[in-house]
């Protein structure tokens, strides 16, 4: 873990990404902290431009942008770490379960798969929204459903490889049930390709959790999250440019972080692509 | 398809009077993407391990990280509403072509430049993989002008894995298209959904979401199909007796 850490700091986008990505924890660890209540109402103040006392001026019913931006990061992290870690865990266990039984239960389980990713992302998140509400747990769901093919197909495809080697014949000899080789010796495997899909993942699950709560389909107001900041800034944009370019600005810092953070860590956890920054 | 609750009118002539609007706003984006895509990827190329390589590959990057509606609220706050050089809502007049591009312009840019980003950088890994292949340093030894090697016969090569990815491509302009119609107020399939969805108008959503998934899966059964041909290796492997 040290070594591949060090591995990432030693390429420069990756020690970019490693910057970038621990200020944005840094910023939503203790942000909430050090700023006004993000809800504070103070309707002679609005669209203040940034100063001292609002760093990143303030929207349209006075409220300090820095602290709805810290509130609305930290939203959008969590949720993107949820929904990886939900999507990679139920993905792995039904990829590794259809490799490994084959048969009707693996074509059930791959036409699934199939259905879902048969839905352009957007508008399935958007189907499934109308249908079931808004809100943030529901927009946690939909986004996990949305990924779980991947992370299922790759599951599928290590297990598919690993099936067949002896070490899993001489555990079918040793008598081993088929749950204990899976949680034992099978997933083991799978995970990990599996954590750097998913940490390749976080910052398009951020990106899609901010379009959905732009369109008023996610996290839901007065609960702030980078996408419903930008959506009330854009609103107001004709009198105020500043809040919407904030949070886009943040939104653009945290996905761009992530990224050159999970690309560095695919290369150095891959001895193939070590070197290369592609 | 039904009636629709709101309006009276039949669901399928709503239904195609929206679809060309984004079919044309998804294509021009996909076609910007490409040409730009392959313009800086070759370039990138051309002169790996240089500063213009690294910059290339960091905005690049930098494309594909920022999502398609904060582009679009960008441009539209440059363009339109600070130097006011082009619309800000709409998607002009129908049958005057020249009007129509003009309020093409912003919204495609905005589908567009994710793409941009990450077909760049597909072009450059896949057309330094096949520029270092033998029969390629081959070409070299007889003296074939670089020029020609990768405009003539590396660029063929290295196009298969893009076309692989056109179907992907096809799927997030059409997510896309969602936002950047809302934005610059387009009409679209994208903005018929969610404001259905706003008004809880079911029919329509299920009409347009039935009608988006068939122009999806159909593009990609296209791509599938070109893909083959364009390799036999998988039609082989899709053909009889695999």
């Amino acid at each position: 873990m040290r070594a591949l850490l060090a591995d990432v700091w030693a390429s420069p986008t990756g020690r970019i990404g490693m910057v970038l990505t621990a200020a944005i924890l840094l910023f939503i660890t203790f942000g909430p902290l050090v700023t006004p209540n993000p809800n504070l109402l103070a309707v002679q103040a609005k669209f203040l431009p940034p100063s001292l006392a609002h760093p990143m001026g303030t929207d349209n019913l006075g409220r300090d942008l820095l602290a709805r931006a810290a509130q609305g990061t930290r939203a959008a992290v969590l949720i993107a770490v949820a929904v990886v870690a939900l999507s990679s865990v139920i993905g792995a266990l039904l990829g590794v379960i259809a490799g490994l039984l084959g048969g009707w239960i693996d074509r059930a389980i791959l036409i699934i798969f199939d259905i879902i990713s048969a839905y352009p992302p957007v508008i399935l998140a958007m189907g499934i929204v109308a249908l079931y509400g808004t809100g943030a747990s529901n927009l946690l769901l939909v986004v996990t459903i949305l990924f779980l093919p991947q992370f299922g197909r790759m599951a599928r495809a290590q297990t598919l490889s690993l099936r067949n080697q002896p070490f899993v014949d001489a555990e079918r000899i040793l008598g081993l049930g088929t749950a204990r080789l899976v949680t034992r010796h099978l997933l083991p495997n799978v995970v990990g390709p599996l954590i750097v899909l998913a940490s390749m993942n976080v910052p398009v699950v951020i990106t899609i959790e901010a379009g959905l709560s732009f369109l008023g389909l996610g996290v839901q107001p007065p609960q702030a999250s980078l996408g419903t900041l930008i959506k009330d800034g854009y609103i107001y944009l004709d009198q105020s440019w500043w809040p919407t370019i904030g949070a886009a600005a943040i939104l653009a810092i945290t996905t761009l972080g992530a990224t050159l953070f999970g690309e560095a860590l695919r290369d150095a956890s891959d001895p193939k692509r070590k070197g290369g920054f592609q | 398809m039904g009636i629709d609750i709101v309006s009276n009118r039949p669901i399928a002539t709503i239904l195609s009077e929206a679809l060309p609007n984004t079919l044309q706003l998804a294509s021009t984006g996909l076609l910007l993407a490409l040409v730009f895509g392959l313009l800086l990827g070759s370039i990138a190329a051309r002169r790996p391990g240089t500063l213009l390589d690294t910059v290339l590959g960091v905005t690049s990057v930098a494309f594909i990280t920022t999502p398609a509606f904060v582009v679009a609220i960008v441009l539209l706050l440059v363009f339109s509403v600070q130097l006011q050089w082009f619309p800000v809502t709409g998607a002009g007049e129908p049958g005057q072509p020249l009007d129509r591009l003009v309020h093409l312009a912003l919204p495609a840019t905005a589908l567009a430049i994710g793409w941009v980003g990450y077909l760049a950088r597909l072009i450059r890994a896949s057309l330094l993989e096949v520029l270092s292949e033998d029969h390629v340093r081959m070409m070299r030894a007889y003296g074939v002008p670089e020029r020609r090697i990768v405009g003539r016969y590396a660029m063929r090569l290295a196009l298969i894995p893009v076309v692989a990815v056109m179907g992907i491509g096809v799927g997030d302009m059409i997510s896309n298209a969602v936002f950047v119609e809302i934005i610059f107020a387009r009409p679209g399939v994208g903005s018929l959904i969610y404001n259905a969805i706003l008004a809880r108008n079911f029919p329509v959503v299920q009409a347009g979401i039935l009608f988006t998934v068939l122009v999806y899966v159909t593009a990609n059964l296209v791509v599938e199909i070109l893909n083959a041909w364009l390799d036999p290796r998988i039609a082989r492997s899709l053909g009889p007796g695999s």
